[in-house]
């Protein structure tokens, strides 16, 4: 009995092992630099993560479904670009929408070419990086886009507060939510986690995999036009090129947080985990004076950890 | 030696924690004898030639092996080898870049000086080839050689090691009927060279075909021991589970409803041609025809997953067009797929989930799948077939073939169709459970679902089908009632000539 009882409080480490990750690495800068650990800096990480927190949530899906999509940093540039050099034209509302529209397309056609073409996502979403980045470099003349006036309620979304409380912060966690509910309480949900464990049983009992798969691109295409709402009214401008080295952000977060690489497992609030730590990386070693592509190697060592355990908890299936 | 028997194994127990693995359990084997092992998964056939071949040891003071004679009590493979002992598996331990020369004498290579000698290797092994009629040539490399020629070659190693006794374990599994005939004279060949062979199978043509004397085991204990000339089928089967074949196949008599499922002239070019067929309410129709004959292509037609190139699909007198798997698990078709860890069940996710997989979209109000909803559902089916798992959500991979196969017609019945394509659903599951899912299929007919039952083993769509349609080459080329049913009316029907297949 007792033995049984020291697995399940092993298992339950194991299972919440990323969540020790991120309170071991937060007390480590805590104690390293008394800035790090001030609430006003705290706040500034969870406004430093928005962009990623929703990105993310995004691509957990495409991971789930057995597949990679490496377009999302370029169009967060694209969006980006979108919302601000459209904002003074048209408006920001409308603004929003059409970058919400070409997220949504963009996530389409790279869905299609995976899903029901079949081709290997890598390949398509590295094309399709390119292709969407010289969207944005054609759209701004390679320029970078400003608005007339930061002082609209369009930057309010990046810059203000909600009793004290980043907006931007609040409406990544809402996205999170609203996410997280699709992946576990609805219908979708268990068809992409169905799909990504076998898609040949799925199609053998009545699910479409290729839609399925193709819906998958679509959320994480929705969700870098929503990180690009999040990060442009941030500053009220936006480089073609800002978006350049999200994707590996963002599917670093994806993977710390347990999806597994060969696709039919995963977890919002835990890819949410991810986004603490790197958030926290690349906060404190700034703290800490370090420069700033120190946590490059950081993260690149967290990453190769994240997968080995990924790995390793595979055999052990496999051999049991 | 005794009795000339080679080799004796009596009152040998073996015990693992917690189970007792074998118990009293003997083998006789005489020079020149072929015996038949037979017994379900968990029977205990391999503990005993585990033991047999020193990778076990029995338990203490249980019983003895005698050889040649002699007690012996080897305590590796090794010993059992140099003894003359070898055991040939499913997988074969040949070395691919090697030649068969080598790999027949790895380890024992003829020499001349320091040098290998080329001429006498080859000799020697084209010696051995030949008493074994294997086509083979000494100096081909292994990987070039069909798996058949390769079995033989492994056989081969055997001889040279100068076997004895010679296991072969369901040796035939990745053979060709060509194939398979010349394992069996090579086989004839050792017999007659003295070599007691024991033959581990779960095909009883094979067994009825090639064995002397059929060995009979179930839960560690010998159950049977017959002459394989003074039995059928169905001692064999009792021994095994314990029953008769009476009990084991289960066929629903009732009069059959209306009809469900009307196929009209469907043709896919290259797959099979102009197609037509009935199935009626709580009828169990059998498909049955050789590996290729069309009968899966056409249930993935039906089901959604091919598109026919003409023809007509109704159901319940309505014709339907029906593109997508998902179009037909709304029509109400399921289809029990004949590889189940590809096609049938998400291995990685929990019973409970792979049960309502195909149910989905009905237990899905505005987007919101019902968590309740679900666990009743498998609940349910769980009692109903029986599926035993520690929880809903243990990963059905982790269940044995038997329970995932439940868990598969469960995903079926929660769709409550009124169409069931089962296609080779006793494939890889033991005796009891194969009864199981017997009775089962009748208790769905029973229910007034129309079922398809596609099957390879002619015992099988003999038992369980009240009608059975024959396919040669993508064309049906017969129908043939229950009592019209007998083995050698099916093969015919299923071996056309071309001159049938021109009219």
């Amino acid at each position: 009995m007792q033995q049984s009882g020291g697995n399940k409080v092993l298992g339950t480490l194991k299972r919440q092992g990323i969540v020790m990750a991120l309170v071991v690495i937060y007390i480590l800068f805590a104690i390293a630099s008394p800035q790090f650990r001030s609430l006003r800096n705290v706040i500034l990480i969870l406004r430093q993560v928005a962009t990623i927190g929703v990105m993310a949530a995004g691509m957990t899906f495409v991971i789930i479904g057995g597949n990679f999509d490496l377009s999302v940093g370029s169009l967060l540039s694209l969006c980006s670009v979108l919302c601000i050099g459209l904002h003074d034209r048209i408006g920001p509302v409308p603004a929003m929408l059409v970058a919400i529209i070409a997220g949504l397309a963009s996530g389409a056609v790279s869905g299609f070419l995976v899903g029901y073409l079949k081709l290997n996502s890598m390949i398509v979403t590295l094309g399709m990086m390119n292709v969407i980045q010289a969207l944005a470099l054609m759209v701004t003349n390679g320029r970078s886009v400003y608005l007339e006036d930061t002082d609209v309620w369009f930057c309010q979304i990046g810059k203000g507060n909600i009793a004290g409380f980043p907006i931007s912060a609040v409406i990544m966690i809402l996205y999170i939510i609203l996410m997280a509910v699709i992946l576990m309480k609805r219908k979708y949900g268990h068809q992409i986690l169905s799909t990504g464990g076998n898609a040949e049983a799925c199609r053998y009992s009545g699910i479409d995999d290729r839609r399925v798969l193709l819906k998958s691109f679509v959320l994480s295409g929705l969700s870098a036009a929503v990180g690009a709402i999040l990060l442009s009214s941030r500053g009220g401008s936006a480089q073609p090129t800002v978006g350049q080295s999200y994707e590996f952000d963002v599917i670093t977060a994806v993977i710390l947080g347990g999806a597994s690489l060969a696709g039919g497992s995963g977890n919002i609030y835990k890819t949410f985990v991810g986004v603490l730590i790197l958030g926290i990386l690349k906060n404190g070693f700034v703290m800490m004076g370090f420069p700033y592509y120190v946590q490059w190697i950081a993260q690149c060592l967290i990453m190769l950890v994240a997968v080995y355990l990924d790995m390793m908890s595979k055999k052990k299936k496999g051999a049991a | 030696m005794s009795d000339g028997y080679v080799l004796e194994m009596t009152n040998i127990n073996k015990t693992f924690p917690g189970v007792k693995a074998l118990d009293g359990a003997y083998l006789r084997v005489k020079e020149g004898e072929v015996v038949a092992l037979c017994g379900e998964n968990g029977a205990g056939k391999s503990t005993l030639m585990k033991i047999l071949s020193g990778v076990y040891q029995a338990d203490k003071g249980s019983g003895e092996i005698r050889y040649r004679g002699e007690q012996v009590h080897f305590s590796s493979p090794v010993e059992a080898k140099n003894a003359g002992i070898v055991l040939i598996f499913q997988e074969l331990s040949l070395v691919q870049e090697l030649s068969v020369a080598e790999n027949i004498y790895l380890g024992s290579l003829p020499k001349k000086g320091f040098r290998v000698d080329w001429k006498k290797l080859n000799d020697d092994t084209k010696k051995v080839l030949e008493a074994l009629e294997c086509p083979a040539k000494p100096e081909d490399m292994v990987a070039s050689l069909p798996i058949a020629q390769q079995q033989m070659v492994e056989i081969a190693r055997g001889i040279a090691l100068g076997a004895r006794i010679l296991v072969l374990d369901e040796p035939t599994s990745s053979l060709t009927e060509r194939e398979k005939e010349a394992l069996f004279r090579s086989i004839r060949n050792m017999k007659a060279q003295g070599v007691g062979i024991i033959y581990i199978s779960h095909k009883m043509d094979e067994i009825f075909e090639i064995s002397d004397r059929v060995m009979v085991m179930r839960d560690g204990r010998p159950t049977g021991d017959f002459a394989t000339k003074e039995i059928t089928l169905d001692d064999i089967l009792f021994s095994m589970i314990g029953r008769s074949m009476d009990q084991y196949f289960y066929r629903y008599e009732g009069e059959p409803g209306a009809e469900v499922l009307r196929v009209e002239g469907l043709s896919l070019k290259g797959y099979f041609k102009n197609i037509s067929f009935r199935v009626r309410a709580g009828e169990v129709v059998g498909f049955y025809g050789l590996v290729g004959a069309g009968r899966t292509e056409i249930m993935e037609t039906i089901f959604g997953i091919r598109k026919a190139d003409s023809g007509k699909v109704f159901l319940n007198g309505t014709e339907q067009h029906i593109r997508s798997s998902g179009d037909a698990v709304r029509a109400g078709i399921g289809f029990l797929t004949e590889n189940r860890k590809e096609q049938g069940l998400v291995l990685g996710e929990g019973c409970r989930k792979n049960t309502y997989l195909a149910a989905l979209p009905e237990l899905t109000k505005r987007g919101f799948v019902q968590e309740k909803e679900t666990h009743r559902i498998y609940d349910y089916y769980r009692d109903k077939l029986g599926i035993k798992s520690p929880s809903s959500e243990q990963e059905v991979g982790n269940l044995s073939g038997g329970n995932q196969q439940k868990v598969v017609v469960g995903k079926w019945m929660a769709i409550k169709p009124k169409l069931l394509i089962l296609d080779e659903p006793t494939r890889g599951i033991d005796v009891n459970a194969k009864a199981e899912i017997y009775k089962l299929i009748a208790s769905l007919a029973e229910e007034g679902i129309a079922i398809i039952l596609i099957s390879s083993e002619m015992p099988e769509i003999m038992g369980v089908s009240n009608r059975v349609i024959t396919m040669a080459q993508g064309m049906l080329t017969g129908e043939l009632s229950a009592d019209e049913v007998t083995e050698e009316r099916l093969m015919r029907n299923i071996m056309i000539t071309d001159s049938t297949k021109s009219a």
